[in-house]
């Protein structure tokens, strides 16, 4: 029984499985083949700007192409943390919303399985769906920058710095996640196949040219980050990963709850991203004055605590309310 | 409501149910009975509650206020064994409509022990059910048909169906209720379901239930409502004036007008109750000089108690 609900729960996130696939491919894709080419005209760039949300920006002064080569596939690994966040929104929305809206919550309530084992299952495949294709990306992540760092270790780089992007660019963002996602659920509710197909994927495309074109607006004056060295990296990985996880935590926690209380997975995604990169753009934006370090574990922590609060309540508002 | 009998051996029983959406009482108070192995037939206008009603006999909505016991398992307390013992057949097929027919049944069965194989491939088979087509490309005739096998293949003690063939063709319609009557008459399950065909349910149910407004307005069993009610159409003297003191206070306990036309010298009442001794009693009134009793169907029935009472209303 159990694993008849969770091929159903997989069978439902199949098109969130295909995105993280894609989402993955196209960049290594992208980043190997720039890559190649630069590498063969021997001009691998020192530092990679494609992201500048989270940007990771490691000084050296090398010429080995092969060492930069580790350097900046690592680094481009961060472009595909980011728009894993959208996935993993989208998976959390998607969680009662979609069987609400096409009733099939009803089918589903109508079988002889409590509502709590129903939402556990899902939960369960949720997150699953979520941080497998997380793990792949660190895991080739953690690869480069193993091979970056034995390749430096004779040579190691001066100092690190892991950077939090905030200021305009956190909040044009929001604003663009949120107008766009709008603007994609009035579509969804007139428009069929394959109209819808297209409006999300100009919804993806929008965030991804704010992801890019926010480059070109950024001022380096606005970010917030942590300094590091290298030769002692853990710390600064520690903070990273807190921060990352806190992130997606609150936004599949929100996605999660909202979706249990709507019939639109689009707004469930849209809130579930716009709200905690809302409040975290002003957190950064008041406090940059600060300890960095210490806000990004404490958001970190924050997100997590919300997340959790959130999936909770969200299993609570659906065993009272299975259907629409 | 006029009344409601008393049962015993219930398969389902709604016990002062309400349930409020806002302010609004979509059931109001409601209490009603259906015995085991009866098929009992719900109905009203849209919007009188009927769905509301067999949508919490199922759990899938909670009652603001009352109870509710459906195949012997209170609805909220004992909802998992409850939906062993029932099944449901919604208004539009709710199935994933990414599934394919057969992927619909396996994952249907595994839910439930006491899966009746054979009785599945059975209905397949007579239901003429592609198993290899997705439920979004089948007709609306046979996602219902799909749906009313999922319901009745794990062998259900109780049935509710909530108008499970509006906007079939009737050849479909035909089909699909051969199949319920077919499950009904070989394991003695019961069966309520809402309709507004009210010719199937005079035809199919014997008992019926007539809600408006949230409210209960009458219950029995089908044969003893249509008998029960009759239409009397008094014909009146030239010079008559209009019936006095008021026709509800015209007629003697039990008997009561469910709905008064009057037209000229013709003077029509429909009454609940009716027996020999109204009629004597009609006839007695100053100014009657024909009366004429006719017999009603449910649809005369049902339109007559609903429109008598909004015109009470005006």
């Amino acid at each position: 029984m159990n694993w008849v609900l969770v091929q159903k729960d997989l069978r439902l996130l199949r098109l969130a499985m295909l995105a993280a696939v894609g989402i993955a491919l196209t960049f290594y894709v992208v980043v190997a083949s720039i890559t190649f080419v630069s590498w063969q005209k021997g001009q691998i760039r020192e530092e990679s700007r494609i992201n500048r949300i989270y940007h990771r920006e490691i000084q050296h002064d090398s010429s080995d192409n092969s060492r930069r080569l580790a350097l900046f596939v690592a680094d481009n690994c961060t472009p595909v943390s980011i728009l894993y966040v959208v996935l993993i929104a989208a998976v959390g929305a998607m969680a009662f919303a979609r069987e609400r809206r096409d009733r099939s919550a009803e089918f589903l309530a109508m079988l002889p399985v409590s509502i709590r084992r129903q939402s556990a299952i899902k939960l369960v495949v949720s997150v699953a769906v979520s941080v497998l294709p997380l793990a792949v990306n660190a895991m080739v992540f953690l690869i480069a920058s193993l091979w970056f760092a034995r390749a430096y270790w004779g040579a190691m780089p001066v100092y690190g710095y892991l950077q939090v992007q905030a200021g305009p660019f956190g909040w044009r963002a929001v604003a663009v996640i949120v107008s766009v996602g709008l603007v994609a659920w009035i579509a969804l509710r007139w428009l069929g196949w394959p109209w819808r197909l297209i409006v999300a994927a100009t919804v993806l495309a929008a965030l991804l040219t704010v992801d890019v074109v926010g480059v070109a607006w950024w001022t380096g004056s606005q970010s917030a980050g942590v300094w590091f060295n290298p030769r002692d990296w853990r710390p600064a990985a520690i903070t990273a990963v807190f921060a990352y996880v806190g992130v997606v935590s609150s936004i599949f926690g929100l996605a999660w709850l909202l979706s249990s209380a709507t019939r639109s997975s689009v707004l469930s995604a849209v809130f579930g991203l716009g709200l905690p990169l809302f409040a975290m753009t002003a957190v950064n934006e008041t406090t940059r004055r600060a300890d960095e370090a210490s806000i990004l574990r404490a958001t970190g922590i924050a997100g997590v605590a919300v997340g959790a609060l959130c999936v909770a309540a969200g299993c609570v508002v659906q065993s009272k309310r299975p259907t629409p | 409501m006029i009344e409601t009998n008393v049962m015993t051996d219930r398969a389902i029983a709604f016990a002062n149910v309400t349930r409020r959406f806002g302010r609004r009482n979509v059931v109001d108070n409601l209490s009603l009975d259906c015995p085991a192995g009866s098929f009992t037939g719900l109905i009203g206008l849209n919007g009188a509650g009927k769905s509301t009603l067999l949508r919490m006999s199922v759990g899938l909505l909670a009652p603001t206020e009352g109870s509710i016991v459906s195949a012997g398992c209170n609805v909220r307390r004992d909802s998992v064994e409850m939906k062993r013992r029932v099944g449901y057949v919604p208004d539009r097929p709710n199935i994933y409509s990414w599934m394919r027919a057969g992927e619909a049944i396996a994952f249907v069965r595994k839910f439930h022990t006491t899966w009746n194989q054979p009785r599945c491939e059975d209905l397949i088979r007579r239901f003429r059910l592609p198993l290899e087509t997705k439920v979004k490309h089948m007709s609306k005739g046979q996602a219902a048909k799909l749906q009313l096998l999922l319901a009745v293949c794990h062998d259900p003690a109780v049935l509710i169906l909530d108008e499970p063939t509006s906007g079939f063709d009737p050849v479909v319609r035909e089909e699909f209720f051969e199949g319920i009557l077919e499950f009904a008459a070989d394991r003695g399950q019961t069966i309520l379901f809402s309709s507004h065909a009210l010719a199937d349910v005079q035809r199919l149910a014997d008992r019926v239930a007539l809600m408006h407004e949230g409210k209960l307005l009458m219950a029995g069993t089908t044969d003893e409502i249509i008998d029960r009610v009759k239409r009397v159409r008094v014909i009146l003297e030239e010079d008559a004036g209009p019936p006095t003191p008021s026709s509800a206070a015209l007629l003697q306990s039990p008997a009561s007008v469910l709905r008064e036309q009057r037209a000229g010298r013709e003077w029509t009442l429909t009454i609940d109750h009716f027996s020999p001794a109204t009629l004597h009693e009609l006839r007695a009134k100053p100014g009657v000089t024909r009366l004429d009793v006719l017999d009603l169907n449910l649809d005369d029935v049902f339109k007559d108690i609903v429109r008598g009472r909004d015109e009470a209303a005006v």
